[in-house]
């Protein structure tokens, strides 16, 4: 590879005496023949500019031949009558060699710049990714961990002190065991499906459903945690079949559902829409709740992105990403803007046509 | 191997090779109620399914020696016992698998000990010989199985013969999960096996006749990507 570079300068370089040989033959009735030297120098630099060194030698060396041959009479043979052009020829090389060498360094040096700034263009993006890296793992230790010590606490307390602690107390540490055990077990289940997505091993399998039996999943899957809150349904009317899969657009509605019920007031309802549009089914989860900053509402997809807020509300910062994996995953997106009247509104939008016909 | 015979109520199996799982299961169930019997492979579950003649085998998937889709197959050669797996796989397809390849019922780990009661309760009550009772009834739903008449909250209910024969299907099943080949299997037929939304269709239908409110249904649940259940509500 490198030896046909080498080659291809030297024919370059050839071609470049050529072309001067050509234009000191236009001129040849105007200028003396020692100013030709001139042109010949002008091929020199060129090639030293952007062929390096030793092609930029070669040119002179060249031209020191083409110069003696076509110009220096007599002409058309390599005879030089006149010995003064054998100092023009000596001269000519010794500056063509000179003018090589300082063009060739200016040139390395220009390119040594490049490498090392992409080099440190490189340190920085690895940097970076390291950077990010410790903190998804400080976070996840972090998340974790929290659960399990007050599962600990709770569980040694009851095992120590049983006896001496009244009912209330006991069935209360019972109970944080058990909620923070549901926590851990939920934030397994998030990282794993988000590994799953990342490693592309969670491919949708994509069926004709239900759009109401595809609510219906996500609502009776958050039966427990709504409690009393008011959800209100906005669908189409009659049996509308999508094309997506089933399980994981359900777990899609049930974080989106999740997230309001966590961030919203307990008096706000919850709204959910399903509409079709042209080629696209759109489902909307929306709330009444604080909303987010406009600069955080691209943010809050990415894995562990968490929205301050003044109360711990305990998200794991993995329930949107992993959201946005699925939807990406059927080919649609997810996007999130605050409502006017105040309130998050988060959009799916997912292609109808995925190949399966309608019965 | 270990028996508790302090009890003498209905005889469970619990095939785990985890022993803390085990020792939780022992205290949480051994009662008047239940009497355990704990396997900790696949083959001496097996055999203990033959010589303790369990009423109920709460089966791991995930055992050393032998996969727990096997043991259901070598039990369902000689046995209708009924079968509750217990798996920390929570995917759709193992759930399939392990329905299909006879099991009665699903709980992914970690479970409440209140939803595994309740699932043991609803199996054994399935199981226990019983003649076919002729009205089944649920909440507002009853249904006449000789008559064919179905009612809700009084109200008669007129359904298409496949609409009917699905409710009848999940009556024969209820509070079981039945998966979704197994459903088209027996009401459309082995050609229908893939045709999945021929069967959303009807369900659908179906839910737009019995449930008061469809998208939040009461009698028929789905279980996402595996299949639907007849919940049977006490009265």
């Amino acid at each position: 590879m490198s030896v046909l570079v080498a080659i291809r300068g030297y024919l370059i370089s050839l071609l470049l005496v050529a072309g001067a040989t050509v234009i000191c033959e236009q001129v040849r009735p105007h200028l003396v023949p020692t100013n030709m030297v001139m042109v010949y120098l002008l091929a020199v630099v060129a090639a030293a500019a952007k062929l390096g060194r030793r092609p930029a030698i070669a040119t002179a060396f060249f031209s020191v031949l083409a110069f003696d041959f076509f110009f220096v009479p007599p002409r058309l043979t390599f005879s030089v009558a006149e010995k003064e052009y054998l100092v023009t020829f000596l001269g000519f090389f010794v500056v063509g060699v000179m003018i090589s060498s300082l063009v060739a360094k200016v040139r390395e040096q220009s390119l040594e710049r490049e490498r090392l700034s992409q080099e440190a263009e490189k340190a920085r993006i690895l940097q970076a990714r390291e950077n990010l890296e410790r903190a998804l793992l400080n976070s996840i230790s972090h998340d974790l961990r929290t659960p399990l010590v007050s599962i600990k606490g709770a569980l040694s307390a009851l095992k120590e002190q049983g006896e001496r602690l009244t009912p209330e107390a006991r069935r209360d540490l019972l109970e944080t065991a058990n909620d923070e055990a549901e926590r851990l077990n939920r934030f397994v289940g998030n990282l794993l499906d988000l590994s799953r997505l990342e490693a592309g091993a969670l491919r949708p399998r994509i069926e004709p459903c239900d759009l109401q039996e595809l609510v219906g999943c996500a609502m009776s899957a958050m039966e427990v945690r709504l409690g009393d809150r008011k959800v209100t349904l906005q669908l189409p009317q009659g049996l509308t079949l999508v094309s997506l899969d089933l399980v994981l657009m359900t777990q899609v509605l049930v974080n989106l559902l999740d997230n309001a019920n966590k961030y919203a007031p307990a008096q706000g309802s919850i709204e959910v829409t399903a509409r079709i549009c042209g080629a696209w089914l759109s489902l909307t989860v929306a709330d009444r709740g604080a909303g987010v900053p406009e600069a955080e509402l691209f943010h809050i997809f990415e894995k562990f992105h968490r929205v301050q807020v003044p109360e711990k509300t305990g998200g794991t910062g993995l329930g949107l990403s992993i959201c946005k994996g699925i939807v990406e995953a059927h080919g649609g997106s997810i996007a999130a803007r605050n409502r006017p009247e105040g309130g998050l509104a988060v959009e799916i939008l997912l292609p109808l046509d995925q190949g399966v016909e309608e019965p | 191997m270990k028996e508790t015979r302090e009890a003498t109520g209905q005889r469970i199996l619990v095939i785990d090779d985890e022993a803390a799982i085990r020792r939780f299961l022992h205290s949480a169930l051994s009662s008047e109620e239940f009497t355990l019997h704990e396997a900790d492979s696949g083959h001496s579950g097996l055999s203990a399914a033959a010589a303790f003649r369990p009423d109920l085998i709460l089966l791991d998937l995930g055992l050393p020696d032998l996969e727990g889709i096997e043991v259901i197959r070598r039990i369902r050669e000689w046995s209708q016992v009924p079968i509750i797996v217990l798996s920390v796989r929570e995917r759709e397809d193992d759930k399939v698998a392990a329905l299909d390849a006879g099991a009665d019922d699903y709980l992914t780990k970690p479970f409440g000990v209140g939803e595994l009661l309740a699932r043991m309760r609803a199996s054994l009550r399935r199981s226990a010989v019983q003649p076919p009772e002729p009205v089944f009834s649920s909440g507002d739903l009853k249904v006449d199985l000789n008559l064919r008449r179905v009612t809700v909250g009084g109200a008669e209910v007129q359904l298409t013969p496949n609409e009917y024969d699905l409710l009848r299907l999940l009556i024969a099943h209820a509070d079981k999960v039945m998966t979704h080949g197994q459903i088209l299997k027996q009401i459309w037929g082995v050609a229908y096996q893939e045709q999945p939304q021929v069967l959303r269709v009807t369900i659908s239908n179906l839910r737009k006749k019995v449930e008061r409110d469809p998208s939040r249904p009461r009698h028929i649940t789905t279980e996402p990507g595996v299949g639907y259940r007849l919940k049977q509500v006490q009265s």
